[in-house]
């Protein structure tokens, strides 16, 4: 039989080639969607766990994902992020989280932890102190399956807060002249625990005059459970300077890592 | 003297102008459902999804229209030298159609307050491997043609 010509049988040989990496591409193309559609997610009743009492005067809430990748290739740079606004068209940023980036290898099952943080103290976190809201919530996840294929997911969906001090009423009485010049003032103090955890600690408070002076100040202990509402009355003595007109009364509260400041409300 | 004892029979028969035209016309059907059919069979079974089809449809339609013409016209052209530049061409057209729809290829899904990207560039840049390298061998048959003009017929079309 004749023998091919060099470039004749070199052409070939190309097509050949070509057609080989065809094939195995579509191999790869199947096997990628075959084990994609095997991971599976799974959670408990919520990703989240319910929100707890954090440092720095925050609320925090963390949770867990287990990701099960059985197939053969990785997720790689898997990152979880989660923003909380406030109630209200683009309204600002409550909170951030999520779970920073990471790998999960083909052939096992690994937790992805996730944590959402709600600064309390400063800014737009304040109200969530005395205030239930339903908080708008974006939650992204990104990451690249087989080393070539992004994934972005999108969720969004409410956030149900329940405020540790909600509705915070402080409702001064009557004051009474005292002999050494101070007034006796019975003030009625009450809110609802939403939270989902109990407010046990101390609340200071300190009555100032309209200039912002100090001229009365008090604590009292509190325990009030989760879902529970509190309604007590207590006794502050403070100067004549504090029955002015605009003078208020600032309430902190002490317990667990919390040290912080609830709005202020009017005195009397 | 006799022609046929000083003239070897050729060791190749070229196709005639019919048997081209009707190959032409079974390539015009196989590429046309390549081409053309694929983006509205996509475009359907995305749809069943609520995944927008991610190109211009017309524009799909006028590559797959070109891309089709091209394979017919390479597979004419076998018998000629002009298979080679032709098979080029034809193959430099499916990798400038696969680089555009390289670029704008995520898909992307919303249900409810639920959105999924799946970008799928990849796919395609993958795809882009045969036709490079079959170039090469579409410039290898050029060359051939050119400096030893019908040497590849006897084994592209036996007697």
């Amino acid at each position: 039989m004749r023998r091919r010509p060099g470039l004749y049988r070199a052409a070939r040989d190309v097509r050949i080639a070509a057609t080989v990496f065809a094939v195995l591409i579509v191999v790869f193309l199947g096997s990628v969607a075959l084990f994609a559609s095997e991971i599976r997610p799974s959670w408990g009743a919520s990703p989240f766990s319910g929100f707890s009492q954090g440092p720095n005067e925050t609320a925090v809430a963390s949770g867990q994902i287990w990701i099960a990748n059985p197939g053969e290739y990785a997720i790689d740079s898997l990152s979880i992020s989660t923003v909380v606004l406030f109630p209200g068209t683009h309204g600002p940023v409550v909170a951030l989280g999520g779970a920073p980036s990471q790998r999960i290898p083909g052939g096992g099952t690994t937790v992805v932890g996730l944590s959402l943080t709600i600064p309390l103290s400063t800014g737009v976190g304040e109200p969530l102190l005395t205030e239930n809201l339903v908080l708008p919530s974006e939650t992204w996840v990104n990451l690249t399956y087989a080393t070539l294929f992004p994934l972005r997911l999108g969720l969004d969906e409410n956030l149900t807060w329940g405020a540790p001090f909600e509705g915070l009423a402080v409702d001064p009485g009557t004051p009474q002249s005292e002999p050494n010049g101070t007034y006796e003032v019975p003030v009625d103090l009450s809110f609802n625990d939403d939270a989902e955890y109990s407010d046990d600690g101390t609340i200071g408070v300190r009555v100032n005059d309209p200039s912002g002076v100090q001229c009365g100040q008090g604590v009292i202990a509190i325990d009030v459970d989760s879902h529970a509402a509190y309604d007590a009355q207590f006794t502050t003595y403070v100067g004549s300077a504090c029955l002015a007109s605009g003078s208020t009364v600032v309430l902190t509260f002490q317990g667990g890592p919390w040290a912080i400041s609830l709005p202020p409300e009017g005195f009397p | 003297m006799r022609p046929s004892a000083t003239m070897p029979a050729r060791p190749y028969r070229l196709p005639t102008a019919g048997e081209l035209a009707v190959g032409a016309v079974w390539q015009g059907v196989l590429y046309g459902l390549l081409f053309l059919g694929w983006p509205y069979f996509a475009s359907q079974a995305l749809g069943q999804f609520g995944i927008a089809f991610p190109f211009p449809f017309g524009t799909v339609l006028l590559f797959g229209l070109l891309l089709a013409a091209l394979a017919i016209a390479a597979y004419v052209a076998r018998p000629s030298r002009a298979a080679g530049p032709v098979a080029a061409g034809y193959d430099l057209a499916i990798l400038a159609y696969l680089y555009w729809l390289a670029q704008s290829s995520s898909l992307a899904l919303a249900y409810q307050s639920f959105t999924i990207a799946l970008g799928v560039r990849a796919v395609f840049l993958l795809f882009m491997v045969p036709p490079a390298v079959r170039l090469v061998a579409d410039l290898l048959t050029t060359a051939e043609d050119a400096f030893r003009p019908t040497e590849r017929y006897p084994f592209d079309f036996p007697a």
